[in-house]
């Protein structure tokens, strides 16, 4: 939908700021309050989702007249996490932030208002299907020697779609290859695309780039109809919740089902076929990343506009779906980190749909590099005021910039991603 | 109005530059309000020339300086919950005070040092920790504590418990429209800390603000220290999924709706509830209002709407009373002095349980932590005219005479389709320090989308018939009440004039008295 179609719910901010604090209900602490990364750095309303829909409306009624770097970085330097989306809609009918910020971003980038930075991933998805631009014949490298089916050749129950972020980034290589001998536990066939992978897309929408993004979706519509497979598993939050909630919002279906490897995995110790051997002695909290969770919530394509009820009742006709993330992945990583022998999970205190964001979504990590690095910081803090050991994931977006930051500002917490437990508690090595 | 380059200078010298910013953009997102007083102007209001981010007292003093200079005004803004938190003049300098969200609580003494852009919420949640509760204002607890209790009304469902918050305030730190620093009660003596706000040292409370603050008019209040009140059992928690989550057990807690089909008998009631001193919250609203805090779309509020059942519930508004005892034995002694006289006096009692979960919540998460209110202020419509006489009145005044006038004046609007039908009565009240007095808001809901809204004429109208009834409106600060009632803000215009000389502060009060000609 088109800025313009957004104009009600623009105008139906109530100015209340709770897009920038948990709910008031769960707050614990003063300190972990705050919800929305993109405000709590720059400090200014603008950079909230109420200030990004009073600069959406002043846009849509042309209250301005030219585009400024300053409303660019309003618009931009926001990971789209989600949060404010949840927070907002249980307090107001009216009003989908995220959907605005996305339209928003839609709208400057139809204006040529486009973050140079993005233009590198954008460059790169268009000449090699990925966002770093990195060679596509070096996709599949990471699964060399492990046998595993190629999906152009043979059908497979399960596609194992593994992204731009562990194609490219080898140090998750070995993760990866923990994946796949944990997916073998399930007997079923397993293959991937290889070089002929491609980008979800996600990361291009949410820089406003609709028509890559569309691109995208219908290459990987096409090869998992191709493949014959029955689920798609990632183990990228990113695409999970690109495919969950983009894909259908924007009209595309998968014929498959969608799993994330932590649903995938908390089904195998379901069904018995995985048992843990070993024990972990470990204290750990996990990180919600956002698009597994409140962004992973499935997404449904809405076509209406608002109409009048009755004198002054104004809603979206039809009915548009309430999202309040709940029906993300949450209970799966738990269930697992659970059930590995020795790990004792404390929660942080912003969680599940309020959960802090890791940073490097919605194009910041590519080009808010401050704001990126803060975020991954403040979310460390809060893992480490738990009293944990470490901090587990289940998004290489989320573990490359946690593992970045803490690099650069040192402290002894370890970052896992929970396949790591998983394949340690299973006696791999 | 473009901000002077030197101007700009200054305050970036000052304050960093980072904490400046005169791009459209960023003061376009200023000038938007959509919620209280929408309805009557529209939802853009005046543009400010600049918006800064000061992180101190001190920055906040350099910045009313630089104003001073170069004949700028400026006005303080928290977290926004309001109109009156806007700028009213193009050449006023909006300081976002959201860098200064300080909190301390002192223990033993039983306050808290709080600093503009800290909540109400976060406060009760630090608070509670320690076995105290603050005030909550029933705007809700993302309201600032300090701007309640220091520029803008400050009642709430607490109050019967906490007082309206102006009597709350101890030792504060005040930056003049001049640029002065002030300092009240104990802190302006060496090291006596924060305790008192009558001494050692000036006590000007009164004159800080008035009945119900200047609204921005007399300056940039930094610091205050509020005084807590006892939070008997453990802090409030809640759990469990959105919207309505699920609120931990409190032991010795008890919340309970009530209505009253005889309005003198729910005065009577009120008196004597009071008089018991057994309240932590109290609060009447509508059936209306409680379904605007229950629906989760328009069509599911106009179903319910439709349905009518909590009409029927509740024909003639209902109030939520809510404690919290010390002791198996106050809360068993509590709970009888309660039901004796809402018998006695012919009450209903409703456990929220009865009529759902979701229900429950709301009233325990309104009396703990004045959560919903809000909602059911400015949903369905989006906005939302109070209809004067809004009263601080004895209970008998406010609800035997200025509410019939209120409903009565809604009436007329609503035929009209000049405002949303929700029903007439929806009247929100909360008792004031156990009952001496009440204060009352009628929420009168419209949609500028709705091509007869017209809900500022409501607002004169309101104050015409409480002056032609003698009820007395008690909230002058509201513009629209100047023109009726202009010798108590007389006081309010010349206590800034003395602390004012070059006319800096922008506060709607004294902008509206001015194009009155007062």
């Amino acid at each position: 939908m088109a800025l313009s179609d957004y104009h009600y719910e623009m105008s139906h901010c109530h100015r209340c700021s709770y897009c920038k604090f948990i709910p008031f209900q769960l707050i614990k602490s003063k300190r972990f309050s705050y919800l929305c990364p993109s405000i709590t750095l720059r400090n200014f309303h603008s950079f909230s989702a109420g200030g990004r829909a009073a600069l959406g409306l002043a846009i849509a009624e042309g209250r301005l007249d030219q585009y400024t770097e300053m409303m660019k970085q309003i618009v931009f330097e926001c990971t789209m996490c989600g949060a404010c989306q949840v927070q907002c809609r249980t307090f107001n009918f009216n009003l989908n932030p995220i959907e605005v910020m996305q339209a928003l971003r839609t709208h400057f980038v139809e204006q040529g208002e486009i973050v140079p930075e993005h233009m590198f991933v954008i460059e790169g998805l268009k000449r090699e299907d990925n966002v770093f631009g990195e060679p596509k014949k070096h996709r599949g490298d990471w699964a060399e020697g492990l046998g595993l089916k190629d999906i152009s050749r043979e059908k497979v129950d399960v596609l194992l779609h593994v992204g731009c972020r562990m194609s490219f980034d080898d140090e998750f290589w070995s993760v990866l290859k923990m994946a796949v001998e944990i997916m073998q536990c399930s007997g079923l066939s397993v293959g991937i695309a290889g070089s002929e992978e491609s980008c979800c897309g996600g990361r291009a929408l949410e820089m406003g780039f609709e028509g890559v993004f569309n691109t995208f979706a219908e290459a990987m519509a096409g090869r998992v109809k191709a493949s014959g497979a029955k689920q798609v598993v990632t183990l990228c939050a990113d695409c999970y919740g690109t495919f969950q909630e983009h894909y259908p919002s924007h009209g595309w279906g998968l014929d498959a089902e969608v799993v994330h490897i932590t649903q995938f995995i908390s089904h195998l110790i379901d069904q018995g076929k995985l048992k843990f051997k070993n024990k972990i002695p470990l204290s750990v909290t996990y990180h919600d990343p956002c698009h597994l969770g409140r962004r992973g919530e499935p997404g449904v394509q809405w076509k209406g506009e608002y109409k009048r009820l009755a004198p002054h009742l104004f809603g979206p006709v039809p009915e548009k779906p309430i999202r309040l993330g709940r029906n993300g992945c949450y209970d799966a990583p738990r269930d697992i980190l659970q059930a590995i022998p020795g790990v004792e999970l404390t929660e942080m205190e912003r969680t599940r749909e309020y959960s802090w964001c890791c940073g490097a979504g919605g194009g910041v990590l590519e080009a808010f590099e401050e704001m990126a690095e803060k975020t991954a910081h403040e979310r460390l803090l809060e893992a480490e005021a738990t009293g944990a050991q470490a901090l587990v994931t289940a998004c290489p977006w989320c573990e490359r910039n946690f593992r970045d930051t803490l690099d650069s500002s040192g402290g002894s917490l370890k970052i896992y991603d929970i396949v790591e437990l998983v394949h340690q508690a299973m006696g791999g090595e | 109005m473009t901000i002077p380059i030197e101007a700009k200078k200054a305050l970036e010298e000052a304050l960093g530059s980072e904490n400046v910013s005169d791009d459209p953009g960023v003061i376009e997102t200023y000038s938007y309000m959509n919620g209280l007083g929408s309805g009557a102007t529209g939802y853009w209001w005046a543009r400010p020339a600049c918006v800064v981010l000061p992180g101190s007292t001190e920055e906040v003093q350099k910045a009313v300086i630089i104003c001073n200079q170069h004949k700028l005004r400026f006005k303080a803004h928290s977290t926004g919950w309001i109109c009156c938190a806007l700028a009213t003049s193009k050449n006023c300098v909006l300081m976002d005070m959201r860098r200064m969200d300080g909190l301390e609580i002192v223990e033993p003494d039983g306050y808290v040092i709080t600093e503009p852009y800290a909540t109400a919420g976060e406060t009760q949640v630090e608070a509670m920790k320690r076995g105290y509760n603050p005030h909550l204002v029933g705007a809700g607890p993302n309201a600032s504590n300090l701007a309640s209790a220091t520029s803008m009304q400050g009642t709430g469902g607490t109050s019967v418990r906490t007082s309206m918050n102006e009597r709350n305030p101890l030792a504060i730190e005040w930056v003049l429209p001049s640029g002065e620093i002030l300092r009240l009660g104990s802190l302006e003596t060496p090291n006596a800390g924060w305790f008192c706000g009558d001494g050692p040292g000036p006590s000007l409370r009164g004159m800080m603000r008035g009945a119900a603050g200047n609204i921005g008019g007399n300056g940039v209040f930094t610091r205050i220290a509020l005084k807590l009140y006892p939070w008997y059992g453990p802090p409030y928690e809640c759990e469990g999924r959105p919207p309505f989550f699920k609120s931990k057990a409190l032991p010795l807690g008890y919340v309970r709706y009530v209505s009253w089909k005889d309005r003198d008998l729910e005065c009577d009631a009120l008196y004597r509830l009071g008089e018991t001193e057994i309240l932590d919250y109290s609060n009447r609203w509508s059936a209306s209002a409680l379904m605007s805090s229950l629906a989760i779309s328009n069509q599911d509020y106009r179903e319910m709407k439709k349905k009518g059942e909590l009409h029927k519930v509740f024909p003639n508004g209902y109030w939520t009373f809510f404690f919290n005892a010390n002791s198996q034995r106050q809360y068993d002694y509590n709970v009888k002095v309660f039901e004796h006289i809402i018998k006695d006096t012919g009450g209903t009692i409703i456990d929220p349980r009865d009529l759902g979960d979701p229900a429950y919540e709301v009233a325990i998460q309104n009396a703990v932590r004045a959560q919903w209110i809000g909602k059911s202020a400015y949903m369905p419509t989006g906005s939302n005219t109070g209809v004067p006489p809004l009263t601080y009145e004895t209970i008998d005044q406010c609800m035997k005479f200025s509410l019939d006038e209120t409903i009565s004046v809604k009436k007329e609007w609503i035929a009209k389709n000049k405002i949303y039908n929700d029903g007439e009565d929806n009247a929100y009240a909360c008792l004031d320090e156990n009952g001496h007095f009440l204060h009352v808001e009628h929420a009168a809901h419209s949609d500028w989308a709705e091509p007869e809204a017209e809900p500022l004429g409501i607002i004169l109208k309101g104050y015409g018939r409480a002056l032609e009834k003698g009820l007395g409106p008690a909230y002058m600060s509201m513009p629209a009440g100047w023109a009726k009632r202009s010798e108590y803000s007389r006081y309010m215009v010349q206590i800034q004039r003395m602390i004012d000389p070059n006319r800096a502060a922008d506060s709607m009060l004294t902008n509206a008295a001015e194009t009155m000609g007062a």
